[in-house]
Protein backbone atom coordinates (compact mmCIF):
# COMPACT_ATOMS: atom_id res chain seq x y z
CA UNK A 1 0.00 0.00 0.00
CA UNK A 2 1.34 3.07 -1.19
CA UNK A 3 0.92 4.87 2.37
CA UNK A 4 2.51 2.60 4.21
CA UNK A 5 5.44 2.57 2.11
CA UNK A 6 5.35 6.67 2.97
CA UNK A 7 5.63 5.67 6.62
CA UNK A 8 8.20 3.26 6.60
CA UNK A 9 10.70 5.91 4.69
CA UNK A 10 9.68 8.92 7.48
CA UNK A 11 11.67 8.42 10.91
CA UNK A 12 9.02 9.50 13.34
CA UNK A 13 9.54 10.27 16.92
CA UNK A 14 6.84 10.16 19.64
CA UNK A 15 7.23 12.51 22.70
CA UNK A 16 4.84 12.28 25.82
CA UNK A 17 2.82 9.52 26.64
CA UNK A 18 -0.42 11.41 27.65
CA UNK A 19 -4.09 10.21 26.48
CA UNK A 20 -3.05 11.58 23.04
CA UNK A 21 0.15 10.19 22.86
CA UNK A 22 -1.29 7.12 23.65
CA UNK A 23 -3.69 7.09 20.54
CA UNK A 24 -0.90 8.07 18.63
CA UNK A 25 1.12 5.14 19.44
CA UNK A 26 -1.87 2.69 19.07
CA UNK A 27 -2.20 4.47 15.01
CA UNK A 28 1.30 4.40 14.37
CA UNK A 29 1.50 0.76 15.89
CA UNK A 30 -1.34 -0.32 13.37
CA UNK A 31 -0.14 1.51 10.31
CA UNK A 32 3.23 -0.29 10.70
CA UNK A 33 5.30 2.78 10.88
CA UNK A 34 8.62 3.16 11.64
CA UNK A 35 8.41 5.41 15.16
CA UNK A 36 10.59 6.19 18.44
CA UNK A 37 8.65 6.62 21.20
CA UNK A 38 10.07 8.78 23.91
CA UNK A 39 8.20 8.86 27.80
CA UNK A 40 9.32 9.20 31.20
CA UNK A 41 6.99 6.08 31.82
CA UNK A 42 8.02 4.27 29.04
CA UNK A 43 9.33 0.95 30.73
CA UNK A 44 5.44 0.77 31.95
CA UNK A 45 4.55 -0.02 28.48
CA UNK A 46 4.80 -3.31 26.48
CA UNK A 47 5.00 -3.90 22.78
CA UNK A 48 6.64 -1.15 21.58
CA UNK A 49 9.43 -2.14 18.98
CA UNK A 50 11.48 1.04 19.84
CA UNK A 51 11.24 3.10 23.18
CA UNK A 52 13.23 5.57 25.13
CA UNK A 53 12.77 6.11 28.77
CA UNK A 54 13.19 9.55 29.51
CA UNK A 55 12.24 13.84 29.35
CA UNK A 56 12.03 15.00 25.62
CA UNK A 57 12.64 18.58 26.88
CA UNK A 58 16.19 17.23 27.42
CA UNK A 59 18.61 17.58 24.44
CA UNK A 60 20.34 14.25 25.50
CA UNK A 61 17.46 12.32 24.59
CA UNK A 62 16.01 14.20 22.13
CA UNK A 63 19.26 13.57 20.60
CA UNK A 64 19.51 9.93 21.33
CA UNK A 65 15.99 9.70 20.01
CA UNK A 66 18.18 10.14 16.44
CA UNK A 67 16.15 13.32 15.76
CA UNK A 68 18.96 15.00 13.88
CA UNK A 69 17.96 12.13 11.16
CA UNK A 70 14.52 12.19 11.83
CA UNK A 71 11.64 13.46 9.45
CA UNK A 72 8.33 14.17 11.69
CA UNK A 73 8.47 14.95 15.36
CA UNK A 74 4.80 14.45 17.39
CA UNK A 75 4.74 15.91 20.98
CA UNK A 76 1.85 15.61 22.84
CA UNK A 77 2.85 16.14 26.45
CA UNK A 78 0.45 16.99 29.15
CA UNK A 79 0.79 20.86 29.05
CA UNK A 80 1.09 23.10 25.76
CA UNK A 81 4.03 24.83 27.81
CA UNK A 82 5.90 21.42 27.95
CA UNK A 83 4.96 21.04 24.00
CA UNK A 84 6.07 24.57 23.17
CA UNK A 85 9.82 23.69 24.83
CA UNK A 86 9.97 20.51 22.79
CA UNK A 87 9.15 21.73 19.88
CA UNK A 88 12.19 24.66 20.38
CA UNK A 89 14.14 22.28 21.64
CA UNK A 90 13.91 20.12 18.81
CA UNK A 91 13.51 22.88 15.61
CA UNK A 92 16.88 24.00 16.96
CA UNK A 93 18.65 20.39 16.66
CA UNK A 94 17.43 19.89 13.14
CA UNK A 95 15.43 23.06 11.44
CA UNK A 96 14.32 20.26 8.99
CA UNK A 97 11.93 18.64 11.04
CA UNK A 98 8.08 18.49 10.81
CA UNK A 99 6.70 19.40 13.99
CA UNK A 100 3.18 18.14 14.57
CA UNK A 101 1.77 18.86 17.87
CA UNK A 102 -1.62 19.50 20.05
CA UNK A 103 -2.87 22.45 21.48
CA UNK A 104 -4.93 22.24 24.41
CA UNK A 105 -5.64 25.77 24.77
CA UNK A 106 -6.96 27.17 21.55
CA UNK A 107 -5.08 30.68 22.88
CA UNK A 108 -2.32 28.94 22.20
CA UNK A 109 -2.22 27.92 18.60
CA UNK A 110 -0.38 30.49 17.51
CA UNK A 111 2.29 30.30 20.24
CA UNK A 112 3.11 27.12 19.37
CA UNK A 113 3.42 27.68 15.40
CA UNK A 114 5.44 30.52 16.44
CA UNK A 115 7.48 28.15 18.56
CA UNK A 116 7.97 25.90 15.26
CA UNK A 117 5.07 23.45 15.21
CA UNK A 118 4.37 23.16 11.52
CA UNK A 119 0.48 21.74 12.01
CA UNK A 120 -0.93 22.07 15.39
CA UNK A 121 -4.28 20.02 16.23
CA UNK A 122 -6.13 22.04 18.43
CA UNK A 123 -7.50 18.97 21.00
CA UNK A 124 -10.83 20.79 22.67
CA UNK A 125 -11.97 21.90 18.89
CA UNK A 126 -11.62 18.43 17.50
CA UNK A 127 -13.62 17.19 20.10
CA UNK A 128 -16.48 20.00 20.02
CA UNK A 129 -17.17 19.89 16.23
CA UNK A 130 -17.44 16.21 16.01
CA UNK A 131 -20.12 16.00 19.09
CA UNK A 132 -21.81 19.31 17.61
CA UNK A 133 -22.11 17.89 14.31
CA UNK A 134 -23.54 14.22 15.50
CA UNK A 135 -26.30 16.35 17.50
CA UNK A 136 -27.02 18.20 14.03
CA UNK A 137 -25.79 15.97 11.22
CA UNK A 138 -25.62 12.92 12.54
CA UNK A 139 -25.34 10.61 8.84
CA UNK A 140 -22.21 13.20 7.93
CA UNK A 141 -20.48 12.75 11.20
CA UNK A 142 -20.77 8.81 11.43
CA UNK A 143 -19.24 9.23 8.27
CA UNK A 144 -16.62 11.15 8.57
CA UNK A 145 -16.37 8.85 12.30
CA UNK A 146 -16.08 5.71 9.53
CA UNK A 147 -13.00 7.36 7.88
CA UNK A 148 -11.69 8.88 10.80
CA UNK A 149 -11.78 6.64 14.10
CA UNK A 150 -12.59 2.99 12.84
CA UNK A 151 -10.92 3.36 9.54
CA UNK A 152 -14.12 1.24 8.08
CA UNK A 153 -14.19 3.35 5.36
CA UNK A 154 -11.21 4.56 3.68
CA UNK A 155 -9.93 6.73 1.19
CA UNK A 156 -6.76 5.80 -0.89
CA UNK A 157 -4.53 6.45 -3.73
CA UNK A 158 -4.65 4.32 -6.53
CA UNK A 159 -1.89 5.09 -9.09
CA UNK A 160 -2.69 3.63 -12.62
CA UNK A 161 0.26 1.63 -14.07
CA UNK A 162 0.87 1.35 -17.70
CA UNK A 163 -0.71 -1.67 -18.42
CA UNK A 164 -4.11 -0.64 -16.30
CA UNK A 165 -7.07 -1.38 -17.91
CA UNK A 166 -8.56 1.37 -16.58
CA UNK A 167 -6.37 3.38 -18.66
CA UNK A 168 -7.41 5.64 -22.00
CA UNK A 169 -11.31 4.85 -20.72
CA UNK A 170 -14.18 7.12 -19.63
CA UNK A 171 -14.94 6.48 -15.39
CA UNK A 172 -18.45 5.44 -17.12
CA UNK A 173 -16.74 2.64 -19.18
CA UNK A 174 -14.51 1.48 -16.56
CA UNK A 175 -16.77 0.33 -14.65
CA UNK A 176 -15.29 0.75 -11.30
CA UNK A 177 -18.24 1.51 -9.19
CA UNK A 178 -20.11 -1.23 -11.33
CA UNK A 179 -17.13 -3.84 -10.21
CA UNK A 180 -15.41 -2.79 -7.16
CA UNK A 181 -18.18 -0.71 -5.20
CA UNK A 182 -15.21 2.42 -4.63
CA UNK A 183 -16.50 6.26 -5.65
CA UNK A 184 -13.82 7.74 -7.61
CA UNK A 185 -13.74 11.26 -5.19
CA UNK A 186 -11.23 12.69 -7.68
CA UNK A 187 -8.66 12.10 -10.18
CA UNK A 188 -5.46 13.63 -10.28
CA UNK A 189 -3.96 14.23 -13.59
CA UNK A 190 -0.93 15.77 -15.20
CA UNK A 191 -3.33 19.21 -15.73
CA UNK A 192 -4.27 18.76 -11.87
CA UNK A 193 -6.65 17.48 -9.57
CA UNK A 194 -10.38 17.30 -10.98
CA UNK A 195 -12.67 16.96 -8.02
CA UNK A 196 -15.84 15.25 -7.87
CA UNK A 197 -14.83 14.16 -11.96
CA UNK A 198 -17.77 13.77 -14.31
CA UNK A 199 -18.85 10.31 -15.44
CA UNK A 200 -17.45 11.17 -19.13
CA UNK A 201 -13.68 12.19 -17.56
CA UNK A 202 -11.16 9.76 -19.42
CA UNK A 203 -8.41 8.16 -17.23
CA UNK A 204 -5.13 7.40 -18.46
CA UNK A 205 -1.80 5.38 -17.23
CA UNK A 206 -0.34 7.31 -14.55
CA UNK A 207 -3.31 9.53 -13.45
CA UNK A 208 -3.86 8.71 -9.79
CA UNK A 209 -7.64 7.93 -8.77
CA UNK A 210 -8.59 9.13 -5.03
CA UNK A 211 -11.40 5.89 -4.03
CA UNK A 212 -13.55 6.10 -0.97
CA UNK A 213 -15.08 2.40 0.10
CA UNK A 214 -13.91 -0.49 2.38
CA UNK A 215 -10.55 -2.09 3.20
CA UNK A 216 -12.01 -4.74 0.97
CA UNK A 217 -13.17 -3.15 -1.87
CA UNK A 218 -9.51 -1.36 -1.66
CA UNK A 219 -8.04 -4.48 -1.81
CA UNK A 220 -9.73 -5.74 -4.83
CA UNK A 221 -8.74 -2.26 -6.73
CA UNK A 222 -5.26 -2.92 -6.02
CA UNK A 223 -4.85 -6.59 -6.88
CA UNK A 224 -6.88 -5.78 -10.64
CA UNK A 225 -4.20 -2.82 -10.65
CA UNK A 226 -1.20 -5.28 -9.90
CA UNK A 227 -2.66 -8.49 -12.23
CA UNK A 228 -2.97 -6.08 -15.20
CA UNK B 1 -39.71 37.34 45.97
CA UNK B 2 -42.93 36.16 43.19
CA UNK B 3 -44.36 38.58 40.78
CA UNK B 4 -47.84 38.06 41.87
CA UNK B 5 -47.21 38.98 45.48
CA UNK B 6 -46.44 41.99 44.21
CA UNK B 7 -48.89 43.09 41.96
CA UNK B 8 -51.03 41.74 44.55
CA UNK B 9 -49.64 44.82 47.51
CA UNK B 10 -49.38 46.95 44.93
CA UNK B 11 -53.34 46.98 44.25
CA UNK B 12 -53.83 46.99 48.18
CA UNK B 13 -51.76 49.75 48.55
CA UNK B 14 -53.11 52.01 45.71
CA UNK B 15 -56.64 50.67 46.57
CA UNK B 16 -56.24 52.22 50.60
CA UNK B 17 -54.79 56.01 48.78
CA UNK B 18 -57.84 55.76 46.93
CA UNK B 19 -60.28 54.63 49.69
CA UNK B 20 -58.28 57.81 51.71
CA UNK B 21 -58.66 60.39 49.63
CA UNK B 22 -62.14 59.52 48.91
CA UNK B 23 -63.12 59.70 52.80
CA UNK B 24 -60.91 62.30 53.07
CA UNK B 25 -62.17 64.72 50.16
CA UNK B 26 -65.87 63.68 51.83
CA UNK B 27 -65.29 64.31 55.15
CA UNK B 28 -63.98 67.74 54.10
CA UNK B 29 -66.70 68.91 52.46
CA UNK B 30 -68.95 67.57 55.15
CA UNK B 31 -67.16 69.17 57.99
CA UNK B 32 -67.45 72.46 55.77
CA UNK B 33 -71.26 72.07 55.16
CA UNK B 34 -72.27 71.76 58.39
CA UNK B 35 -69.98 72.59 61.09
CA UNK B 36 -68.22 75.52 59.59
CA UNK B 37 -71.02 76.35 57.47
CA UNK B 38 -69.69 77.60 54.45
CA UNK B 39 -69.44 76.79 50.86
CA UNK B 40 -67.22 74.62 49.22
CA UNK B 41 -65.76 73.05 46.05
CA UNK B 42 -65.25 69.26 45.18
CA UNK B 43 -62.24 70.63 43.34
CA UNK B 44 -61.14 72.71 47.03
CA UNK B 45 -62.25 69.03 49.14
CA UNK B 46 -59.80 67.02 46.77
CA UNK B 47 -56.86 70.00 46.81
CA UNK B 48 -57.15 70.32 50.56
CA UNK B 49 -56.61 66.31 50.37
CA UNK B 50 -53.77 66.13 48.78
CA UNK B 51 -51.80 69.15 50.31
CA UNK B 52 -52.78 67.14 54.11
CA UNK B 53 -51.76 63.48 52.95
CA UNK B 54 -48.88 64.48 51.66
CA UNK B 55 -47.93 66.47 54.73
CA UNK B 56 -47.39 69.58 52.79
CA UNK B 57 -49.94 71.50 55.28
CA UNK B 58 -50.50 74.66 53.53
CA UNK B 59 -49.84 76.02 50.44
CA UNK B 60 -49.61 79.71 49.62
CA UNK B 61 -51.62 82.21 51.24
CA UNK B 62 -55.18 81.95 51.50
CA UNK B 63 -54.69 78.53 52.63
CA UNK B 64 -57.30 76.01 52.20
CA UNK B 65 -58.01 74.79 56.35
CA UNK B 66 -60.64 74.34 58.77
CA UNK B 67 -61.64 76.93 61.39
CA UNK B 68 -63.11 74.70 63.95
CA UNK B 69 -62.10 72.29 66.24
CA UNK B 70 -63.66 69.08 64.63
CA UNK B 71 -61.77 70.33 61.49
CA UNK B 72 -58.66 70.81 63.31
CA UNK B 73 -59.31 66.78 64.59
CA UNK B 74 -60.05 65.69 61.16
CA UNK B 75 -57.06 66.84 60.10
CA UNK B 76 -54.68 65.63 62.64
CA UNK B 77 -56.48 61.97 61.86
CA UNK B 78 -56.06 62.77 58.25
CA UNK B 79 -52.54 63.49 58.66
CA UNK B 80 -51.65 60.14 60.70
CA UNK B 81 -53.58 57.96 58.42
CA UNK B 82 -51.64 59.75 54.78
CA UNK B 83 -48.54 59.10 57.21
CA UNK B 84 -48.79 55.63 58.25
CA UNK B 85 -49.90 54.47 54.65
CA UNK B 86 -47.05 55.95 53.06
CA UNK B 87 -44.60 54.46 55.48
CA UNK B 88 -45.91 51.50 55.56
CA UNK B 89 -46.62 50.90 51.60
CA UNK B 90 -43.17 52.48 50.99
CA UNK B 91 -41.50 49.29 53.43
CA UNK B 92 -44.51 46.99 52.22
CA UNK B 93 -44.74 47.65 48.52
CA UNK B 94 -42.08 50.18 46.94
CA UNK B 95 -38.95 48.35 48.98
CA UNK B 96 -39.60 45.01 47.45
CA UNK B 97 -40.81 46.23 44.00
CA UNK B 98 -37.23 48.37 44.22
CA UNK B 99 -35.43 45.05 45.45
CA UNK B 100 -37.08 43.03 42.61
CA UNK B 101 -36.49 45.47 40.27
CA UNK B 102 -32.48 45.42 40.95
CA UNK B 103 -32.85 41.75 41.16
CA UNK B 104 -33.90 41.52 37.71
CA UNK B 105 -31.72 44.45 36.34
CA UNK B 106 -28.48 42.24 37.23
CA UNK B 107 -29.64 38.88 36.35
CA UNK B 108 -29.40 37.64 32.75
CA UNK B 109 -32.12 38.71 30.25
CA UNK B 110 -35.30 36.36 30.67
CA UNK B 111 -34.22 33.29 29.51
CA UNK B 112 -36.44 32.12 26.59
CA UNK B 113 -36.97 28.58 26.10
CA UNK B 114 -36.70 27.34 22.99
CA UNK B 115 -39.93 25.84 21.62
CA UNK B 116 -38.86 22.40 19.98
CA UNK B 117 -35.95 20.88 17.74
CA UNK B 118 -33.38 22.42 19.69
CA UNK B 119 -30.27 20.80 21.46
CA UNK B 120 -29.15 21.10 25.41
CA UNK B 121 -26.00 21.07 25.79
CA UNK B 122 -25.01 20.20 29.79
CA UNK B 123 -21.85 21.36 32.06
CA UNK B 124 -18.99 23.25 31.18
CA UNK B 125 -15.84 21.94 29.64
CA UNK B 126 -12.71 23.20 27.59
CA UNK B 127 -15.23 21.81 24.79
CA UNK B 128 -18.17 24.01 25.48
CA UNK B 129 -17.40 26.79 23.75
CA UNK B 130 -16.42 25.23 20.56
CA UNK B 131 -19.85 23.13 20.40
CA UNK B 132 -21.94 26.37 21.20
CA UNK B 133 -20.02 28.19 18.84
CA UNK B 134 -21.03 25.09 15.83
CA UNK B 135 -24.41 25.09 16.70
CA UNK B 136 -23.78 29.17 16.50
CA UNK B 137 -22.76 28.65 12.67
CA UNK B 138 -25.26 25.92 12.01
CA UNK B 139 -28.33 27.93 13.48
CA UNK B 140 -29.31 25.33 15.44
CA UNK B 141 -31.41 26.67 18.21
CA UNK B 142 -29.55 25.75 22.16
CA UNK B 143 -29.87 26.26 25.56
CA UNK B 144 -26.97 25.71 27.93
CA UNK B 145 -27.44 24.49 31.00
CA UNK B 146 -24.35 24.20 34.24
CA UNK B 147 -24.85 24.48 37.95
CA UNK B 148 -22.25 26.91 38.84
CA UNK B 149 -20.05 28.22 35.58
CA UNK B 150 -17.21 30.09 36.11
CA UNK B 151 -16.91 33.91 35.60
CA UNK B 152 -15.59 34.22 32.12
CA UNK B 153 -18.20 31.46 31.04
CA UNK B 154 -21.43 33.41 32.44
CA UNK B 155 -19.83 36.48 30.56
CA UNK B 156 -19.09 34.42 27.39
CA UNK B 157 -22.87 33.48 27.67
CA UNK B 158 -24.32 36.94 28.62
CA UNK B 159 -22.37 38.92 26.01
CA UNK B 160 -23.57 36.15 22.91
CA UNK B 161 -27.24 36.20 24.42
CA UNK B 162 -27.24 32.30 24.79
CA UNK B 163 -29.88 30.53 26.77
CA UNK B 164 -28.86 29.31 29.06
CA UNK B 165 -30.16 27.85 32.74
CA UNK B 166 -28.38 27.50 36.25
CA UNK B 167 -28.93 24.42 37.29
CA UNK B 168 -28.15 21.03 37.79
CA UNK B 169 -28.29 18.96 34.92
CA UNK B 170 -28.57 15.59 36.47
CA UNK B 171 -32.15 16.88 37.86
CA UNK B 172 -35.14 16.29 35.99
CA UNK B 173 -36.50 19.34 36.76
CA UNK B 174 -33.78 21.11 35.16
CA UNK B 175 -34.17 19.25 32.09
CA UNK B 176 -37.91 19.66 31.83
CA UNK B 177 -37.22 23.81 32.31
CA UNK B 178 -34.93 23.48 29.50
CA UNK B 179 -37.91 22.03 27.22
CA UNK B 180 -36.25 18.38 27.24
CA UNK B 181 -39.84 16.71 26.06
CA UNK B 182 -39.40 18.39 22.58
CA UNK B 183 -35.47 18.83 22.14
CA UNK B 184 -34.06 17.19 19.18
CA UNK B 185 -30.50 15.99 20.91
CA UNK B 186 -29.07 16.40 24.42
CA UNK B 187 -24.90 17.11 24.37
CA UNK B 188 -23.15 16.10 27.54
CA UNK B 189 -19.89 17.34 28.72
CA UNK B 190 -19.40 17.11 32.20
CA UNK B 191 -17.02 14.33 33.79
CA UNK B 192 -17.52 10.87 32.76
CA UNK B 193 -19.74 10.54 35.93
CA UNK B 194 -21.81 13.45 35.43
CA UNK B 195 -22.52 12.56 32.18
CA UNK B 196 -23.49 9.06 32.63
CA UNK B 197 -25.76 10.01 35.25
CA UNK B 198 -27.37 13.03 32.91
CA UNK B 199 -27.77 10.31 30.22
CA UNK B 200 -29.77 8.31 33.04
CA UNK B 201 -31.94 11.16 33.81
CA UNK B 202 -32.75 12.59 30.00
CA UNK B 203 -33.41 8.64 28.89
CA UNK B 204 -36.19 8.42 32.00
CA UNK B 205 -38.15 11.78 30.44
CA UNK B 206 -37.40 11.06 27.09
CA UNK B 207 -36.29 7.54 26.25
CA UNK B 208 -35.50 8.22 22.44
CA UNK B 209 -33.67 11.34 22.57
CA UNK B 210 -30.46 11.46 21.06
CA UNK B 211 -27.45 11.71 23.66
CA UNK B 212 -23.66 12.83 22.39
CA UNK B 213 -21.51 12.65 25.06
CA UNK B 214 -17.84 13.53 25.98
CA UNK B 215 -15.52 10.94 27.39
CA UNK B 216 -12.30 11.46 29.49
CA UNK B 217 -11.26 7.65 30.42
CA UNK B 218 -11.91 5.61 27.09
CA UNK B 219 -13.03 2.62 29.07
CA UNK B 220 -16.00 4.50 30.45
CA UNK B 221 -17.14 4.64 27.01
CA UNK B 222 -19.14 1.43 27.34
CA UNK B 223 -20.39 2.77 30.80
CA UNK B 224 -21.83 5.47 29.00
CA UNK B 225 -23.50 4.11 26.33
CA UNK B 226 -25.14 1.59 28.49
CA UNK B 227 -26.59 4.91 30.73
CA UNK B 228 -28.55 5.57 27.29
CA UNK B 229 -25.71 7.98 25.18
CA UNK B 230 -26.56 7.29 21.37
CA UNK B 231 -22.74 8.55 20.63
CA UNK B 232 -19.46 8.97 23.21
CA UNK B 233 -16.44 10.94 21.67
CA UNK B 234 -13.36 11.53 23.15
CA UNK B 235 -11.06 14.82 22.31
CA UNK B 236 -8.10 13.31 23.08
CA UNK B 237 -8.50 9.75 20.51
CA UNK B 238 -10.11 12.54 17.75
CA UNK B 239 -6.44 14.05 18.55
CA UNK B 240 -4.72 11.47 18.45
CA UNK B 241 -5.64 9.92 15.24
CA UNK B 242 -5.10 13.04 13.89
CA UNK B 243 -1.86 13.71 14.84
CA UNK B 244 -0.72 10.03 13.53
CA UNK B 245 -2.84 11.05 9.82
CA UNK B 246 -0.91 14.04 9.32
CA UNK B 247 2.93 11.93 10.09
CA UNK B 248 1.18 9.31 7.82
CA UNK B 249 0.06 12.15 5.13
CA UNK B 250 -3.35 10.11 4.97
CA UNK B 251 -6.12 11.78 3.36
CA UNK B 252 -8.48 13.35 5.99
CA UNK B 253 -12.10 14.56 6.50
CA UNK B 254 -12.37 17.48 8.62
CA UNK B 255 -14.85 20.07 9.45
CA UNK B 256 -14.50 23.34 8.96
CA UNK B 257 -17.65 26.08 9.21
CA UNK B 258 -20.76 24.61 8.49
CA UNK B 259 -18.87 21.92 6.64
CA UNK B 260 -17.35 18.45 6.77
CA UNK B 261 -14.98 18.26 3.83
CA UNK B 262 -12.20 16.16 2.04
CA UNK B 263 -10.00 17.91 -0.20
CA UNK B 264 -12.35 20.06 -1.75
CA UNK B 265 -15.27 18.56 -1.45
CA UNK B 266 -18.19 19.04 0.79
CA UNK B 267 -20.56 16.59 2.44
CA UNK B 268 -24.27 16.93 3.66
CA UNK B 269 -27.17 15.38 4.40
CA UNK B 270 -30.87 15.57 3.02
CA UNK B 271 -33.64 13.91 3.89
CA UNK B 272 -36.02 12.74 1.17
CA UNK B 273 -39.96 14.03 1.79
CA UNK B 274 -42.45 12.72 0.31
CA UNK B 275 -42.89 15.09 -2.26
CA UNK B 276 -39.59 15.17 -3.06
CA UNK B 277 -39.31 14.32 -6.93
CA UNK B 278 -36.21 11.56 -5.84
CA UNK B 279 -38.80 9.38 -4.20
CA UNK B 280 -39.23 6.64 -5.40
CA UNK B 281 -36.51 6.33 -8.10
CA UNK B 282 -33.52 4.55 -7.60
CA UNK B 283 -29.78 6.21 -7.24
CA UNK B 284 -29.42 5.40 -11.03
CA UNK B 285 -32.68 6.61 -12.66
CA UNK B 286 -32.88 9.27 -10.67
CA UNK B 287 -29.61 10.71 -12.57
CA UNK B 288 -28.12 12.59 -9.58
CA UNK B 289 -24.53 12.46 -10.51
CA UNK B 290 -25.07 12.68 -14.51
CA UNK B 291 -27.47 16.17 -13.96
CA UNK B 292 -25.54 17.40 -10.85
CA UNK B 293 -21.77 15.70 -10.36
CA UNK B 294 -22.20 15.55 -6.83
CA UNK B 295 -21.81 11.45 -5.35
CA UNK B 296 -24.07 9.77 -3.30
CA UNK B 297 -21.95 8.66 -0.92
CA UNK B 298 -24.57 7.18 1.62
CA UNK B 299 -27.71 6.24 2.58
CA UNK B 300 -29.47 5.86 5.48
CA UNK B 301 -32.89 3.65 5.56
CA UNK B 302 -34.29 3.05 9.24
CA UNK B 303 -31.30 2.47 11.29
CA UNK B 304 -28.27 1.47 9.01
CA UNK B 305 -26.07 3.93 7.22
CA UNK B 306 -25.24 2.22 4.11
CA UNK B 307 -21.99 3.90 2.11
CA UNK B 308 -21.05 4.02 -1.37
CA UNK B 309 -24.48 2.37 -1.86
CA UNK B 310 -24.93 0.71 -5.58
CA UNK B 311 -26.72 2.37 -7.95
CA UNK B 312 -29.50 0.57 -8.27
CA UNK B 313 -30.13 1.43 -4.31
CA UNK B 314 -33.98 2.40 -4.18
CA UNK B 315 -34.60 6.26 -2.99
CA UNK B 316 -37.38 6.41 -0.17
CA UNK B 317 -39.67 9.14 1.80
CA UNK B 318 -37.52 9.09 4.83
CA UNK B 319 -34.40 8.20 3.42
CA UNK B 320 -31.16 10.61 4.13
CA UNK B 321 -28.81 10.85 1.79
CA UNK B 322 -25.18 11.73 2.12
CA UNK B 323 -24.06 13.66 -0.75
CA UNK B 324 -20.30 14.70 -1.61
CA UNK B 325 -19.37 17.86 -3.98
CA UNK B 326 -18.29 20.86 -4.28
CA UNK B 327 -20.35 23.71 -3.56
CA UNK B 328 -21.76 24.20 -6.63
CA UNK B 329 -22.74 20.66 -7.23
CA UNK B 330 -24.47 20.56 -3.77
CA UNK B 331 -27.01 23.55 -4.94
CA UNK B 332 -27.77 21.82 -7.86
CA UNK B 333 -28.51 18.99 -6.39
CA UNK B 334 -30.65 21.01 -3.77
CA UNK B 335 -32.60 21.86 -6.61
CA UNK B 336 -33.24 18.29 -7.24
CA UNK B 337 -34.04 17.48 -4.27
CA UNK B 338 -37.35 19.93 -3.86
CA UNK B 339 -40.38 19.85 -4.84
CA UNK B 340 -40.86 22.25 -8.45
CA UNK B 341 -43.34 24.55 -6.78
CA UNK B 342 -40.80 25.89 -3.71
CA UNK B 343 -38.10 25.86 -6.57
CA UNK B 344 -37.64 29.60 -5.65
CA UNK B 345 -37.56 29.07 -1.69
CA UNK B 346 -34.10 27.15 -2.06
CA UNK B 347 -31.65 28.44 0.20
CA UNK B 348 -34.54 28.21 3.28
CA UNK B 349 -35.72 24.20 2.14
CA UNK B 350 -32.46 23.17 1.79
CA UNK B 351 -32.39 23.94 5.83
CA UNK B 352 -35.33 22.80 6.86
CA UNK B 353 -34.42 19.28 4.77
CA UNK B 354 -31.72 19.42 6.78
CA UNK B 355 -33.21 19.55 9.89
CA UNK B 356 -35.94 17.21 8.77
CA UNK B 357 -33.19 14.76 8.10
CA UNK B 358 -31.77 15.27 11.65
CA UNK B 359 -34.99 14.81 13.27
CA UNK B 360 -34.86 11.39 11.37
CA UNK B 361 -31.81 10.08 12.27
CA UNK B 362 -32.63 11.32 15.98
CA UNK B 363 -35.50 10.04 16.62
CA UNK B 364 -36.77 6.58 14.98
CA UNK B 365 -40.63 6.70 14.18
Amino acid sequence: MAKKEVASLARIIVCGHSRIGRKVVEELTNAEADFVLIDPEADKLHGQQSSLIGDATQEHILLGAGVKEADVLITCASTDEINAFIIILAKDLNPNLTILTVGRNVESIELLQGAGADNVVPSSVLGGRSIAKHAIEPQVAEFVDRVTLTHKIQIADIKLCSSSSFSGKALSESKIREETGLSVIAVRQKSGLVPNPKSDLVIHKGDTLIVLGSPEQIRTIMKMEREQ
Amino acid sequence: MADSTIVRRVQIFSLTIISIALFSTLGYIIIKFFVEDQRTTLVEAFYWTIVTLSTLGAYGNGAIAFESEIGLAFTTIVVIIGLGVVFLGTANVIGPWMEDRIRVASLPPEVSVPKGGHVIICCHSELTREVLQDLDIHNVEHIFIEKDPPEEMTGYLNSREIPHILGDPTKSETLFKANIEKAMSLIVLGSDSTNAFICLTAKKIRPDIHIISSVSTQTNEKILLRAGATKVISPWVLAGIKLADQALHRHDVSYVGEVAILGELGIHEYAICEDSPLAGQTLFSAGIAHKTGATIIGIRREDELKLTPSPYEKIKPGSILLVMGTSKQIDSFKAMLAPPEVEKEQTEKGNSHRINGKKGGGQPG
